[in-house]
């Protein structure tokens, strides 16, 4: 499985990134051969399980840095065209540069090996550029529930409160918020990247108000 | 953002290789009366013509099936896409356009299916809040995981307003059951619609293929099992 992400800007300029799902990675890496920003220890976030003498680099970061690199160049555009494509279709929107670096950092973040974002590694396999707030809170609400269907399957309790989920929200909150000093600092104080503060919006507005969310898309399931 | 749901609809455009365009606009809702007037609709659509054995609707309040209803007015142009082999089929809602190169069949079952389960059909409109977003030319993997999480999406809510919630996915074995009569009985009122009017053929055809209904969903929800392993098990 992999995921192609084509930014065609208007005066033509095009970035393409390609990102499998799979990407298998020894946990010590050569350090001359990634940024230091990428290094475990550069910003991590106060809740990172890996340990530094496990873990020489920072998973999510290594596997952002090289689009990051152009990430510069599309928040300067208002809008661009974003085409992906997956192995069963193509997905396009012409829309604002955030909108799409949310989509392929968000596909990054969780099919990347952190022990935190890879917690949705199951709604990343069925991946939905572009996602809006209500289509955000079904597919993150129902996932959750059909990890919770395995777990009583196998006997186990399983949390039909959401008490894990919203637990998991404030997880993701910080690591949102220390990536993106990682990538403050990896662009080398660029003014348009302030721009990102916004890049993770949609996961922490959901973590504040999902029981409000949920009760607005509850007509279409009853 | 949430408020545009009344507005919420989905075009199909597939263009064919000789260079025609068919295009399809479906709303997600389509108020219609129950008791619609005989002389604008043909006999084939009138509910208790080979009505489903398992049907809930009442021929005194329902004149016609809401299935057959939608279906004879967007089968114009199926039988010239389903003659080519392949097609560009392009697919717009309101948040993104969707593309694929596929076979006919690929591309007809998503429209059909997007309109069955947006139908006023209370067996098929179970599927309603799964269509609202819709995922066009779905795998049978993407079906599974969507067909259960909008199913335990629903037990939620039940669950929530005090009510007893199925979690075991009893009730969604039962859908399939049901859907599995249904598919029958429809298939056999186009049938017998086709021996007057063979342009219908192309819907037995199409209802005939329905792969989704014909799946093992829990041997196909043990495949998909490894995908969801990870959540929760390091911190609850």
């Amino acid at each position: 499985m992999f995921i192609e992400y084509t930014f065609t800007m208007d005066d033509g300029k095009v970035l393409h990134y390609r990102i499998d799902y799979e990407r298998p990675r020894e946990r010590i890496l050569d350090a001359r051969q990634y940024p230091s920003w990428t290094r475990l220890e550069f910003h991590q976030c106060p809740n990172c399980p890996l340990s530094r003498s496990e873990y020489s680099h920072c998973p999510v970061a290594v596997d952002t840095h090289e689009i990051v690199q152009g990430f510069s160049e599309i928040i300067s555009c208002k809008e661009v065209d974003i085409l992906v494509k997956t192995p069963e279709r193509e997905y396009f929107k012409r829309t604002d540069a955030q909108t799409g670096l949310r989509a392929i950092i968000g596909f990054i973040m969780a099919s990347s090996a952190c022990p935190i974002s890879s917690m949705m590694r199951g709604m990343a396999f069925y991946h939905l550029p572009f996602a809006s707030v209500d289509e955000t809170v079904y597919r993150v609400a129902s996932s959750y529930l059909l990890k919770q269907y395995y777990l009583q399957k196998k006997g186990l309790k399983a949390d039909f409160e959401f008490e894990g989920l919203k637990v998991y929200f404030k997880e993701m909150q910080t690591v949102n918020f220390h990536v993106l000093d990682r990538i403050r600092d990896a662009s080398e104080a660029d003014a348009n990247l302030n721009v990102l503060a916004t890049l993770f919006t949609i996961s922490s507005m959901i973590s504040l108000t999902l029981d409000r969310h949920l009760k607005e898309i509850e007509h279409l399931f009853v | 953002m949430f408020d545009q749901r009344d507005q919420m609809y989905i075009e199909y455009t597939f263009t064919l290789d000789e260079g025609k365009v068919l295009r399809y606009k479906i709303d997600f809702d389509r108020p219609r009366a129950e008791i619609l007037d005989n002389a604008d609709y043909p006999e084939w659509t009138r509910l208790e013509f080979q009505k489903c054995g398992n049907c809930p609707l009442k021929s005194t309040e329902y004149s016609h099936c809401p299935v057959a209803i939608d279906a004879k007015e967007i089968i114009l142009g199926f039988k010239e896409i389903l003659s080519c082999s392949t097609t560009d089929v392009q697919v717009i809602t309101p948040e993104r356009d969707y593309f694929k190169r596929c076979d006919a069949q690929t591309g007809l079952r998503a429209l059909i299916g997007f309109v069955m389960a947006t139908s006023a059909c209370p067996i098929l409109s179970r599927m309603r809040g799964m269509a609202h977003y819709h995922l066009p030319f779905a795998s049978i993997d993407e079906i599974v995981f969507r067909v259960t999480t909008s199913y335990l999406l629903t037990q939620l809510y039940l669950y929530k307003d005090g009510q007893q919630p199925d979690w075991d996915l009893t009730g969604l074995k039962q859908h399939y059951e049901d859907m599995q009569t249904l598919n029958y009985d429809f298939l056999q009122r186009i049938r017998v619609a086709t021996e007057a009017d063979t342009n219908l053929d192309v819907l037995a055809t199409l209802f005939s293929i329905s792969s989704l209904l014909s799946m093992n969903l829990e041997q196909h929800l043990e495949k998909l099992k490894p995908l969801f392993s990870e959540w929760n098990t390091a911190r609850n």
